[in-house]
């Protein structure tokens, strides 16, 4: 769009046309006081707090020319006579905007009258106070009295929940519809609404259960005064008493930017810290509501050391040395192999250039691995690493001209901040296509929803990629191995393999045009395409490398491998060395003997299933890190208290690459400890202490020895780079959003051909031509709100999803199960008896069992997709 | 001679018939005035609901950070204050205090008030910790009605004032 | 009733004066063939002209002469505005289909029962006027939104729509013209906002009844976010008229800015209130005065205040009676036309009360969506309130001074804009009556104690 020049208070602005004045008004740093408005929402002028002076060129009627005046300037006028919304008027060329003249202060003081005439005074007890827009905004703009009698206020009932995580005063509300248009146009959840007219105009909820949506805790930020208040935060501090410190988000990939608002070393509140390479100013009720596990009255305070049946409480220094011992113990029994080790996907890097010391440098074992072990544990994808997004990239600058495409991924329950941001991009122009085996919130903003045989999504993309390759398709010739792969591809056809995937030819037709005619192109896989083997990465890299869509911002692989850190734990080695074991093998190799002693660090295998349980209690020697005493803590002979997020330091990269710095908040309450401090600790007493004294010392470490995070240092990361968010006069929007950055946005690790130049090689693929799989297939679906360890204490705790199977309307039909009524499945593996839900979007033949909290996934699943016989009833 | 002892002590000999300006403390406390900002106490209501709403403003401005308040959700059955929220703890450390009685001005409520006992002292640092229970007078010692703006910030559902049409 | 006749104008008791009156009307337009009974069956209608002028449009007329034929005859907007309808028509983005034709029939302005009439007892004419204005504009889908509270009116016009469709006039290729027309009947809840042309549409597609943003203005992006012409019900009433008569004939009623006639729903303290077709220029006076229309004051009182048009337009005194009822003069005089709803009350009211109970209604309808007037009508509402009640105050006059001032011109839409008419007015005729009010009030400083927290007293 051309460039429109215009004069806001006597200085002169460019800006794109189209922009509205308000927005002009922020890049000259003149803040034009605004309610209803938000830079993240469409404006919608509703409150008429920004109305300003607009003055136009006159044009004279008959000649069209603008009128001038004697001395040769344009006459202005002022446009239709009256003030106008600056937020809803866009800009045009030789306007002069005026926001300080009487006129334009008069109508403010009496907004802000209209405004405070039904707005109660108890700013003393509400929670907003402090960071409140309202109550800012009347101080700089409004009467210093209100003529408007006390008793004559409209008095509603005090608050009332809107769900289980916010209340609503409707006192309060000024009806500015900011919850309810964010809720609309950037969550996607439309489950806020408005009821009845005027002054008893008022929100409401319209979804069962109420406000059921993972974004609602934003609404209390975006909200300008205290009308939505979060239940967690209700009454626990005044907003100036918080220490707020930054951290980031370990419960999923996306790496959200997160503060912590801390009072005497209490956690009051999580409130998102604005990052536009991560989370721009959002963040999931997981993030916000999910971290009071780390004030739970059940943690880990001491270390405990087994004494025969018994684990007694020991000193830091005799429970390291017994860990030490035992480790050794085995080794030199039974050699370096009999060890394994695993820690968690949202452990830092610190804590995994730790645990490979230990593990692998110290105990020379191969067996190291940062996943679970279970069925639905993801193949390990170089895909990612290979055609990864290259650095530059920024969905939130993504708009038309970019094509995202979904490959087995559910983002609402995988990584829940990215369907805003994919969300965004479709609003900015940009299309969204889903491949998937059942139906996820995403179909709905998707241009094209494919719909294949569940554990085909791999055909599907091979059928693209044979399509493209046999259609003579201008292909990229940057990547390498693309003969091979057209060898690898040639005893199958596009169709065949369409057919494969359950889908008709037609469909992958339209949708190959469609992938080759983007300009841009994101891939997105999620844990149930990860957790296929890896076929499915490898074609999606296969995809990648035939469309070109790598090594240039805005096109790139994004694999969501569970966890806040698992591309952190790839990188740094803590996957199965040279003959080593992956986690889910680790069982077998306990009962046939081959492992004897085990390292367990922030993870809980025991509940995985019967077989990882009496695997756990074959062992030797367990040695297990966690914070609290779990169900593999306990069969534990040593048990190390870990510290939480708030009590340590270091860095966390996320599924973007993008390496993040998170900030010790409080010392641990009981003294325990980091990861990396507790393994430093085995190491010192196995005889090879690395001496690091601080976190940074192993980020340097790390920094000099892997060169993907050459880059990645404190002094790099706490960068926060120019041109990337707010303006530094912008309080007057973002009063009570979130917290502004400043102590950096982190650092995007370069791929491969970033760093060395080297175009990367197209893994061959097995073609998948099978006949699509008959019988019941049953998908094993994560779920946000699993109720782990990080629902402890949580606000969220109702709408933790319980163990059950869902169910497509034909198979419900066929059988006869009703909605809450227990359905039996039976695998190779066993049998469960679960209630069943429905879903009406669901084909038949597939059914989804939800991956959570209470459901020992791994007696009925053998993989993510487990072939199963479905009964109505008990077993 | 006699008369330069005398002399020397006329002005110790007047003293002796004169009244003494000085008080037998403790025997004898000296009345302060009014305005004298001595040790604190937290207000209650004539119902005997305590004024204080846990709001922090005190605690805000005070100049040697001496007051700590931890606020709550009061129990609609049993509120300890008007409105939804009250201070489950109120603490002012007395070695701090400054007596500057900032923390009054900014009380939306008159809840806290600097009355006129000076005698604050103590044996050991943890005990010049004052706790609510300490600060808050006795539940039968609060005057002055709920004002409607306190009591309009109750829970109770309040509909709106109704106009005749 | 004989031409130039003259009446007794019985505007002042016991001052009896020899008024020339204009007669009235002999040929309506809107108002026609209303004495005919049943002229609601469509055989009725039929037989006298009824769909003769939309047969002709469909058989000889393209809709660009159509277009230019009202454009011609100078038909204006009766909603309101007074916005020419061929030149409305003529708005529409060239190629943009589909289009949709909405008969505003939300007729809510106190004071205003036109429209109402017009489908209550002829509804064919109201559907031919909708057939012939949607042919001319080129659209397949006509909605009638019909006021919530008008059940039986919307019930009679929805079984003549049925009888429309039996009997070919609408549907598919009517009347073998091969054009094809839907009319859909809808019934809106009962809000004064859903007659502002955006708040309608949004109430048509099923939202909460609430104006939108404009531009896009909804000839533009309206209904469905497809180009929409929205038209009065009176407006669309008169098209069958011209296209029979053609633009000559109509323009040989009203004034040279003003063609042809308009339908005065005269209300109040005058003798026979109800619905007058007049020729656009006729004085006030002759519609309140004259025997044939409004038969001069009840009781013989002094006309106090006139509403012109509805209750969103300015107050005039009596002084203005002879203001001639056309969009020009009456602008000249400080108040507008709108929707044609003459209010006329005498002396025995009281402008404070007036402006009290017409802000009242505005603040009961108002939709909530922007402050000034959500809050602002409140506001007025509540300090008018305590005026009438004898609670006010000397600072009350200044306060609403403000108070409109701070909502005049900063509202979303014209609800607002309007609810600042009555108390303007009110304030400006008759500023003695507020002051009154306050002299009357004992001030009351109780309710200020009240408010006051006690101090701590030792």
């Amino acid at each position: 769009m051309p460039d429109v020049t215009l004069i806001i208070d006597g200085r002169t602005v460019t800006v794109p046309a189209g922009t509205n004045i308000v927005d002009a008004a922020r890049t000259t740093e003149v803040a034009i006081p605004v309610f209803c408005y938000h830079p993240k929402l469409k404006p919608v002028g509703m409150c008429r707090m920004c109305l300003v002076e607009v003055w136009t060129p006159l044009i004279d009627q008959a000649t069209r020319q603008p009128v001038l005046n004697p001395d040769g300037t344009p006459k202005l006028g002022l446009m239709m006579g009256k003030l106008q919304p600056g937020c809803v008027t866009p800009v045009a060329a030789g306007m002069v905007v005026k926001t300080v003249t009487d006129k334009v202060q008069f109508a403010q003081r009496g907004q802000l009258e209209f405004l405070l005439s039904s707005h109660p005074l108890d700013c003393p007890v509400c929670d907003k106070g402090g960071e409140c827009p309202l109550q800012n905004l009347t101080m700089q703009f409004g009467p210093s009295t209100s003529r408007y009698d006390y008793q004559d206020k409209v008095h509603f009932e005090k608050p009332i929940p809107l769900g289980d995580t916010i209340y609503l005063d409707r006192e309060r509300c000024i009806l500015c519809s900011r919850c309810v248009r964010f809720q609309d146009d950037i969550a996607g959840d439309p489950v806020l609404g408005f009821d009845s007219r005027g002054r008893s105009w008022e929100i409401i909820s319209k979804s069962d259960p109420p406000f059921d949506s993972k974004f609602s805790g934003n609404t209390t930020d975006i909200c300008p005064v205290g009308a939505l208040t979060s239940s967690d935060f209700r009454f626990k501090a005044r907003v100036w008493e918080v220490r707020p410190v930054p951290v980031v988000c370990t419960h999923c990939p996306v790496g959200c930017n997160i503060t912590l608002d801390m009072r005497h070393d209490r956690l009051m509140r999580v409130m998102p810290r604005e990052n536009d390479f991560v989370n721009e100013i959002w963040n999931c009720d997981k993030g916000r509501f999910g971290m009071r596990h780390v004030d739970d009255a059940t943690r880990l305070t001491t270390p405990l050391v087994r004494r025969g049946e018994q684990l007694v409480p020991a000193s830091w220094d005799e429970a390291l040395r017994v860990a030490a011992q035992g480790l050794m113990r085995v080794r030199s029994s039974a050699g370096a192999t009999a060890l394994a080790g695993m820690i968690g996907a949202d452990a830092s890097n610190e804590d995994f250039a730790l645990f490979r010391h230990v593990m692998h440098g110290v105990l020379g074992t191969p067996h190291l691995d940062h996943r679970p072990g279970g069925p639905a544990d993801v193949a390990l994808e170089t895909a990612s690493a290979r055609f990864g997004v290259s650095s530059g990239t920024n969905l939130l600058g993504l708009g038309t001209g970019t094509l995202v495409l979904l490959v087995g991924a559910d983002p609402e329950e995988e990584a829940p901040l990215y369907v805003l941001r994919l969300r965004g991009i479709v609003a900015r122009g940009g299309q969204l296509v889903t491949v998937n085996a059942h139906p996820t919130k995403l179909d709905g903003s998707a241009a094209r929803v494919v719909r294949v045989a569940p554990g085909r999504e791999a055909a599907l993309i091979q059928a693209v990629v044979c399509g493209i390759l046999d259609g003579g398709a201008p292909m990229s010739s940057r990547a390498r191995g693309i003969d091979r792969l057209r060898t690898s591809l040639k005893g199958a056809s596009a169709v065949q393999l369409a057919a494969a995937a359950g889908v008709e030819f037609e469909v992958v037709r339209a949708l190959t045009d469609q992938l080759i005619s983007a300009p841009n192109m994101i891939i997105m896989i999620g844990r149930t395409g990860l957790a296929q083997g890896s076929a499915v990465s490898d074609a999606v890299g296969a995809l990648a490398a035939v469309t070109g869509a790598f090594g240039r911002p805005g096109s790139g692989v994004i694999a969501l491998n569970p966890g806040g850190n698992a591309r952190g734990a790839q990188d740094l080695g803590i996957v199965p060395g040279e003959g080593g074991l992956a986690a889910a093998q680790y069982w077998d190799a306990i009962a046939r003997g081959e492992l004897k002693a085990m390292l367990v660090a922030g993870l809980d295998p025991a509940t995985l299933g019967a077989a990882s349980a009496s695997a756990l209690d074959a062992l030797d020697f367990l040695v297990v890190q966690d914070a609290f005493l779990s169900d593999t803590a306990r069969r534990a002979d040593v048990v190390l208290p870990c510290a939480m997020l708030p009590e340590r330091d270091g860095t966390f990269t996320n599924a973007e690459r993008r390496v993040q710095r998170s900030r010790q908040a409080r010392q641990a309450p009981d003294g325990q400890r980091a990861h990396w401090q507790i393994l430093q600790g085995i190491a010192a007493a196995l005889g090879s202490d690395p001496g690091y004294s601080v976190s940074s010392d192993v980020t340097d470490a790390i920094a000099a020895q892997v060169p993907a995070y050459a880059g990645a240092r404190y002094t790099s990361l706490g960068v926060t780079a120019g041109d990337w968010g707010r303006q530094a006069n912008e309080s007057v929007y973002y009063d009570g959003t979130s917290y502004t950055n400043t102590e950096g946005t982190g650092v995007q690790l370069p791929t491969g051909v970033e760093r060395d130049g080297l175009p990367p090689v197209a893994a061959p693929l097995t073609p998948l031509t099978g006949g699509v799989p008959t019988g019941t297939l049953a998908v094993l679906v994560p779920r946000a709100y699993d109720g782990r360890d990080w629902a402890r204490g949580s606000k969220l705790a109702p709408r933790m999803v319980p163990p059950h199977v869902i169910v497509g309307p034909a198979d419900a039909g066929t059988l006869g199960i009703g909605v809450g009524e227990p359905v039996t499945l039976t695998s190779a593996r066993g049998s469960v008896t679960l209630p069943a839900q429905i879903d009406r979007g669901l084909a038949a033949g597939t059914v989804l069992i939800v991956d959570v909290a209470g459901f020992a996934a791994a007696d009925l699943c053998g993989g993510v997709i487990t072939s199963v016989d479905v009964a109505r009833g008990e077993a | 001679m006699l008369g330069a002892i005398f002399n020397g002590l006329r002005t110790t000999l007047g003293y002796l018939f004169r009244k003494p300006v000085t008080v037998e403390y403790p025997e004898v406390k000296r009345p302060v005035r009014e305005r004298f900002r001595g040790r604190h106490q937290l207000k209650r209501f004539a119902n005997g609901m305590e004024r204080c709403i846990g709001c922090s403003l005190c605690a805000a401005a005070c100049p040697s950070d001496a007051i700590l308040v931890v606020p709550a959700a009061n129990d609609p059955a049993q509120p300890n204050s008007p409105g939804e929220r009250y201070a489950a703890t109120y603490e002012i450390n007395m070695l701090r205090c400054i007596f500057c009685g900032y923390c009054e001005d900014a009380c939306p409520t008159n809840a806290i008030v600097l009355e006129h006992q000076y005698e604050i002292s103590f044996y050991d640092r943890t005990s010049s910790i004052f706790t609510k229970e300490l600060l808050l007078v006795a539940a039968d010692r609060g005057h002055g009605e709920i004002p409607p703006v306190l009591a309009q910030l109750d829970r109770r559902p309040s509909p709106p004032a109704q106009i005749d049409l | 009733m004989a031409p130039s006749q003259a009446i007794f104008s019985r505007s002042r008791a016991g001052q009896e004066s020899e008024q020339q009156f204009m007669p009235p009307l002999t040929e309506h337009i809107v108002l026609r063939d209303l004495d005919i009974p049943d002229i609601g069956d469509p055989e009725v209608y039929h037989r006298h002209g009824g769909y003769a002028a939309l047969r002709t449009v469909l058989t000889e007329k393209t809709p660009a002469e159509v277009v230019a034929l009202v454009r011609d005859a100078g038909l204006r907007g009766r909603g309101g505005a007074g916005f020419p309808t061929g030149v409305k028509w003529g708005f529409l983005p060239k190629d943009s289909y589909p289009r949709y034709l909405l008969c505003n029939c939300d007729e809510s302005e106190p004071g205003t029962f036109n429209n109402h009439q017009i489908i209550d007892r002829n509804p064919h004419q109201l559907i031919e006027g909708v057939a012939i204005a949607a042919y001319a504009i080129e659209c397949h889908t006509a909605y009638i939104y019909v006021r919530g509270e008008f059940a039986a009116g919307a019930r009679t016009l929805e079984r003549a729509v049925a009888d429309a469709y039996r009997r070919g006039y609408l549907g598919q290729n009517i009347m073998g013209s091969g054009y094809d027309l839907d009319i859909v009947v809808h019934r809106g809840a009962g809000a004064y906002i859903c007659g502002e042309e955006t708040a309608l549409m949004e109430s048509l597609e099923g939202k909460i009844g609430q104006p939108r943003l404009k531009p896009p203005f909804p000839a533009i992006a309206g209904l469905y976010g497809k180009p929409t012409i929205i038209n009065n019900v009176e407006t669309l009433t008169n098209v069958p008229m011209i296209i029979r008569h053609g633009a000559a004939w109509y323009r040989q009623y009203g004034t040279a800015k003003s063609p042809g006639t308009k339908v005065f729903s005269i209300c109040g303290h005058v003798r026979r209130p109800g619905n007058y077709e007049v020729p656009f220029g006729t004085p006030l006076r002759e519609l309140v005065e004259a025997d044939y229309y409004g038969g001069g004051m009840r009781g013989g009182r002094a006309v106090k205040i006139i509403v012109p048009g509805g209750a969103s337009s300015a107050w005039l005194t009596a002084d203005k009676l002879d203001t001639p009822m056309d969009y020009e003069s009456l602008a000249a005089a400080g108040t507008m036309l709108g929707s044609g709803g003459v209010i006329i009350l005498d002396e025995t009211v009281s402008a404070v009360e007036l402006a009290y109970k017409m802000d009242e209604f505005f603040k009961h309808e108002s939709c909530g969506k922007c402050t000034p007037c959500r809050e602002g009508t409140t506001f007025l509402v509540r300090v008018l309130h305590r005026m009438n009640h004898g609670g006010g105050r000397a600072s009350d006059i200044p306060l609403l001074h403000d108070v409109y001032n701070q909502m005049a011109g900063n509202c979303f839409c014209l609800l607002g804009e309007s609810a600042v008419v009555p108390i303007r007015s009110a304030l400006r005729l008759f500023p003695g009556e507020f002051e009154q009010a306050i002299e009357r009030a004992a001030a009351s400083a109780a309710t200020l104690r009240a408010n006051a927290i006690p101090l701590v007293t030792h």
